[in-house]
């Protein structure tokens, strides 16, 4: 049997019996569309929720407790090995391209729904700001795990001309020809933590979500 | 049929409503394309309504939400009304967190989406009461 497998039904073993164990891995992979050949450190996010749901069919309360946090743990665990990444930002293209590297960072992070989603949408956002206000720029995504709690720094730097009307900018009032002009705006408001450097010699942003 | 590189995206018609399913990535190019058969079915069709299902669409930007919003406002400049449907809780509260507004009436699901635009859902022939589906998975976990 694969490593992912066996690491999973030892830790299900400490809660159920092991028939039931094997229950609940398979009723995941099922959900997780996965075959048995498939399994390996990468499916481990996608998994993890999946046999925590169905887990919470035979195992409850302190017991449930101490399952979750032992699953959450193999998540951590996972995370810290995901490394941080870079992408120059030159056409749309490469907007397509960070955000579904943030998506895909994310992933691998355990992070679903509305933290994938914040990350996505600012990654594509500043992406959108580079091509659009710009000759080009990059756009760098940083995982961290220590300490808690989990967190993915986006990063995104141009040398274009700056921001000139950076207050009204941010204060969701401009209106650009093209879209709503609410991008910056929007993803300040959408992100944990929102610091901005503008000027003649180009512009540095930095935005960090929780997880 | 409207495409580019890796993208494509139909327009079906429905009698006097135009449903545009959207998914997966939407580049610039396909965008642009996009608004403008939609808009061009729009005048030659004389459709009266636009529904845009974005149940396949895994993101939606300031970007996206613009476009959707003023191929909405262009659609009801020619008369059809446009309703947009299928977005996802984590996208909505997205939008919403960010303070973008969609410029379009909205509606849950595709179903209700028609309905707005005057479709009446008759089950033919269908016993409700038989029509139960069975869910194999949950009578196994018992």
């Amino acid at each position: 049997m694969d490593p992912v497998s066996e690491r999973l039904l030892s830790i299900l073993g400490g809660h159920v019996s092991t028939i039931n164990a094997r229950l609940i891995l398979s009723r995941a992979l099922r959900e997780a569309r996965l075959g048995t050949d498939e399994i390996g450190e990468r499916a481990l996010p996608k998994l993890i929720p999946l046999v925590e749901r169905a887990a919470a069919l035979f195992v409850a309360g302190e017991s449930m407790g101490r399952l979750r946090a032992e699953l959450k743990r193999e998540i951590r665990d996972k995370a810290r090995k995901v490394a941080a990444c870079r992408l120059s930002v030159l056409s749309e293209r490469d907007v397509s391209e960070a955000r579904l590297l943030g998506r895909r960072m994310c992933e691998e992070m355990g992070a679903r729904g509305f933290s994938l989603q914040k990350i996505s949408t600012a990654v594509s956002e500043l992406a959108r700001n580079i091509i659009s206000y710009t000759s080009g720029g990059s756009i760098e995504l940083v995982p961290h795990v220590d300490p808690p709690p989990p967190r993915i720094v986006i990063r995104a730097s141009d040398s274009g001309p700056g921001i000139a009307n950076l207050e009204e900018v941010l204060s969701g009032r401009y209106r650009s020809k093209t879209g709503l002009g609410r991008g910056l705006a929007g993803t300040r408001r959408l992100v944990d933590r929102f610091d901005i450097k503008t000027g003649a010699d180009g512009t540095r942003i930095e935005a960090e979500v929780q997880l | 049929m409207i495409r580019d590189a890796d993208n494509r995206i139909p327009a079906i018609r429905l009698r006097d409503v135009l449903l545009v399913p959207l998914q997966g990535e939407i580049g610039d190019e396909t965008a642009a394309q996009l608004s403008d058969d939609v808009l061009r079915l729009v005048q030659s069709s004389g459709v009266r309504g636009l529904v845009l299902d974005i149940t396949g669409l895994w993101m939606v930007d300031s970007h996206l939400c613009a476009l959707l919003s003023r191929l909405a406002a262009a659609a009801s400049l020619m008369g059809a009304r446009t309703v947009l449907c299928g977005m996802k809780s984590d996208i909505a509260l997205t939008l919403q967190t960010m303070g973008l507004d969609l410029a379009a009436a909205t509606a849950l699901t595709l179903e209700d989406a028609l309905a707005m635009l005057g479709f009446a859902v008759v089950h033919a022939g269908v016993d409700e009461e038989t029509e139960e589906p069975f869910d194999e998975d949950e009578e196994e976990m018992r």
